[in-house]
């Protein structure tokens, strides 16, 4: 079953096209990769998904129906989360509490009478994903200072704390030093059993490994889709992406 | 082994309690202040600093006109005792409701910008009540106000009490701040309040996570408007008297210097600053009137040398102490 | 109240203009000073009001107009300047509040440094001798004074169109942004540009104070109200755009001029009115967001 699909997305930004005409499709419980050079409009695309940006044309459907033009709340209820590229945590909360909130979204907003923190459902929750993730031990610290690799978790974490059924993950990896990436690769493995999920990545041999199929973008337009071998051999995205470009 | 000083423990005795920290202190503190009238004038401003911190401290949004609130709040009392002969209660709930009413309306019009824009709108529409009630003098007696309120006696089941010596008006005040504490501290500690604070940590990501942060963010202004109108009220029966200046911008810039002196985002912090703030002005005015100069100036410094204000710097320390 | 003779009318809107014209001398400071700075200059009118009394106090040590209209834009910018260079340039990078709080603060001091040296009064400002009494369009008569500061504020403005447009320093302004990587390999010490954007932007707001002051008097609190009201014709402009300022600076003045003939109590009242519709409507302003300038 397909979970996502877009049809013709695109977005403009004055007289820039940032994403051109993409078509998208997700089957249920997949992982499916997106790569391509930094302005290729991976970001954009996602954010237009989460409801950060309004398309300018296009429509995506989540789990067959519409969703184009909703708002980010709405969607984050539909089921869909987004972990950032550029870190986008609540600096000043702790670890605990950063998680904690985006438990609470599913529960309640508007409950001004009992104590937050005696949800013990949801400090349960917290505690889970905390451990997931592996920053129990450091749940009290508060999240700004955490080291720049605690806090790509962090990312993830929140993400996952809205009990998604559709992951975004825009490049999970930045910023992380070879082993850092490794184990964070390994993280997501590990979450993405039983939910959809899309990868942004920047890095080829990071994706090369985890994903199934991979979807390449160049200049806001779909330049070529095929498991990780395909792309390999596909001229075209030698020429532009994997030839002598970045890692 | 080292044994904690009996000053740290109280200090995070304090700082784990500030509910019971903040009602025994007031309940002495008539005695510590010079003079009792001082006093009831810090209670009076420390809940409009509190009401105003729910908004900036809490939720993260600056609003230069919060005069509108504590405004509206005083004029309903003013109006109701002089023109309709009212007794206290009736006159100090309209204040909640009015000024409730004007934060709903002007804070959807004020929340359709964001950041800076939406502080000095804030500033904007309050302006223009100040006009609208510059005006209508026939309603609110325009630029002279409305002088010699009357000072009816708090109705009680079975007896009423004058509440208007020094001591008595005191503890009548203290008795609705304790009961503003009790609520905002419950709002605070709420999953709601929970929701205020990632919205002032990263709106964007607490919309991202699902909340509705323009409902929030709404619902915030309301309440911040209601507890500042609730301080306008007694103000009013404190001063037996309405001024135009109420609603005057340096009202609204009062409330902020003190916020930001006693520490926006904390518990204590409004009422540090307000005391603070009434303090120096009641010093410095004995010897010249130009007293702004210096308050101005110690509020300028405040911002570029310790914008977490004085209680934000004390409770850092302290959160220090609990660590070690 | 609808039988206002055609002349008196004329007046009206002239005088609206011209009011209009003070509007977006301050409209285009503030501007130029959010736009590239992201500071929010709550001083701004209490500049213009120190432009108003250093232009009394010129008067009074050299009594000549023409220097003080030269001079004044100028001492009043090297504040500006000051309190860049030792205070604002501190809370670059922060959260935008304390920039706007800070100027806050600054703003109180420098009204309450007025009050100690003027007092709390009115203080009248007479306009030149040459610029007095009327001038003879043909339809009607106009105060002569008014066509001056029309005339002195397109003068700027066509300065200021120059200077953004046709010059180095002028692109690097109008990138908008505050610290340019492209800007510093150049080998143009940014810092430099901010000094110059606040100076040029307090400076000419110091300027609207004295074109002001034979018009609208001087007083203390003449900064506060100047503000928030500059402040609402940015609102209804749009904050990035010089046009949005320019066509809403006029309209409110003479919004505000026609309602001072026909309804004096809902003078003051009046643009707030005009503010709330257009946020109901159009809530990013007449000419949107569309970078600094057009």
């Amino acid at each position: 079953m397909e979970i996502l699909r877009t049809e013709n997305l695109t977005k403009n930004f004055g007289g820039l096209t940032a994403v051109n005409r993409v078509n998208f499709v997700l089957e249920e419980g997949r992982l499916q990769s997106i790569i391509g050079p930094n302005g290729a409009g991976k970001s954009t695309f996602f954010k237009m998904i989460s409801g950060e940006h309004v398309p300018s044309s296009g429509k995506i459907w989540f789990k067959g129906e519409d969703i184009t033009g909703l708002s980010q709340h709405e969607i984050s209820h539909k089921g869909i989360a987004t972990s950032y590229q550029i870190t986008n945590i609540f600096p000043k909360l702790t670890t605990f509490e950063n998680v904690r909130i985006a438990v609470q979204s599913r529960k309640t907003t508007f409950n001004f009478w009992t104590r937050a923190d005696r949800h013990d459902d949801l400090n349960e929750k917290t505690i889970r994903i905390l451990e997931t993730v592996g920053l129990m031990e450091k749940k009290d610290f508060l999240a700004c200072n955490l080291p720049h690799g605690d806090q790509r978790h962090l990312e993830i974490a929140i993400a996952l704390a809205t009990d998604p059924i559709l992951l975004l993950l825009d490049e999970p990896t930045a910023g992380l030093n070879p082993v850092e990436t490794v184990e964070t690769m390994e993280l997501i493995k590990k979450i993405s059993k039983g939910l959809s999920v899309i990868l942004v990545e920047h890095k080829m041999k990071v994706i090369m490994n985890i994903s199934e199929t991979i979807t390449v973008l160049h200049d806001g337009q779909v330049i070529a889709v095929g498991t990780p071998e395909e792309i390999q051999e596909n001229e075209t995205v030698r020429r532009v992406y994997l030839g002598g470009k970045r890692e | 082994m080292e044994k904690t000083s009996i000053v740290k423990r109280i200090l995070i005795w304090a700082s784990n309690h500030p509910l019971w920290m903040i009602i025994l202190f007031f309940l002495i503190f008539p005695f510590i202040m010079p003079y009792k009238a001082l006093a009831t004038l810090i209670l009076i401003n420390g809940l409009f600093s509190l009401g105003f911190n729910i908004l900036y401290g809490y939720t993260g949004l600056l609003s230069f006109g919060h005069a509108a609130y504590f405004g509206l709040g005083a004029y309903s009392v003013g109006i109701l005792l002089s023109r309709f002969q009212t007794s206290i209660w009736t006159a100090l709930l309209f204040s909640l409701i009015v000024s409730g009413v004007g934060s709903l309306i002007i804070g959807f019009f004020c929340l359709r910008r964001r950041g800076i824009y939406f502080a000095l709108l804030n500033l904007a529409f309050a302006q223009m009540l100040y006009f609208i009630a510059f005006q209508w003098v026939s309603l609110t007696g325009g630029e002279v106000g409305l002088r010699n309120i009357p000072t009816p006696a708090l109705q009680l089941p079975g007896f009423s009490i004058d509440i208007y010596s020094p001591l008595r008006f005191y503890y009548f005040t203290f008795i609705f701040v304790t009961i503003a504490l009790i609520v905002l501290k419950r709002i605070l500690d709420s999953p709601f309040g929970r929701v205020l604070e990632a919205i002032r940590e990263n709106e964007n990501r607490a919309r991202a996570i699902g909340y509705h942060t323009n409902q929030v963010k709404w619902l915030s202004y309301i309440i911040s408007g209601v507890f500042s109108g609730l301080a306008g009220g007694l103000y009013t029966l404190y001063m037996h008297f309405v001024g135009i200046e109420y609603l005057y911008w340096t009202t609204s810039g009062m409330v902020v210097m003190m916020t930001l002196l006693g520490g926006a985002g904390t518990f204590f912090g409004p009422f540090i600053g307000a005391g603070v703030y009434l303090y120096l002005e009641d010093i410095i005015s004995i010897y010249t009137k130009h007293w702004m100069i210096f308050v101005g100036s110690i509020f300028f410094l405040c911002v570029l040398m310790f914008p977490e204000g004085i209680w934000g710097r004390v409770k850092s320390r302290i959160d220090r102490l609990k660590v070690s | 109240m609808f039988e206002i003779p055609l002349s008196a009318l004329g007046l009206q809107i002239f005088m609206g203009f011209t009011l209009g014209m003070i509007f977006v001398l301050l409209a285009v400071g503030l501007s130029l000073i959010f736009g590239m700075l992201t500071v929010v200059n709550f001083a701004h009118g209490a500049f213009y009001m120190w432009g108003a009394y250093a232009g009394l106090l010129a008067m009074n040590y050299m009594g000549n107009f023409w220097l003080a209209l030269v001079i004044v834009p100028i001492v009043v910018g090297g504040v500006g300047m000051l309190l860049e260079r030792f205070a604002v340039r501190r809370l670059y990078g922060l959260n935008p509040d304390y920039p706007l709080l800070l100027t806050f603060g600054f703003s109180l001091v420098m009204i309450e440094i007025v009050r100690i040296i003027w007092g709390t009064a009115d203080h009248p400002f007479s306009s030149p001798p040459a610029l007095q009494g009327p001038i003879n369009l043909g339809v009607f008569f106009f105060p002569s004074y008014w066509l001056f500061v029309i005339v002195v504020t397109i003068v700027v403005l066509l300065l200021l169109w120059i200077l953004l447009k046709k010059t180095n320093i002028g692109l690097i302004i109008r990138a908008g942004t505050r610290d340019s990587l492209m800007v510093r390999v150049c080998g143009i010490d940014i810092s430099k540009i901010w000094l110059l954007v606040f100076g040029m932007g307090t400076g000419i707001a110091g300027l609207a104070g004295i074109l002001a002051a034979p018009m609208r008097g001087v007083y203390p609190e003449m900064g506060i109200s100047m503000l928030v009201e500059c402040f609402v014709v940015v609102v209804v402009g749009g904050m990035g755009s010089l046009v949005g300022a320019i066509y809403s600076g006029i309209i409110l003045g003479v919004v505000v001029s026609f309602t001072t003939l026909i309804y004096p109590p809902m003078a003051n009242i009046v643009i707030f009115l005009v503010m709330a519709v257009i946020l109901l409507i159009r809530p990013s302003g007449l000419f949107g967001e569309k970078g600094l300038l057009e």
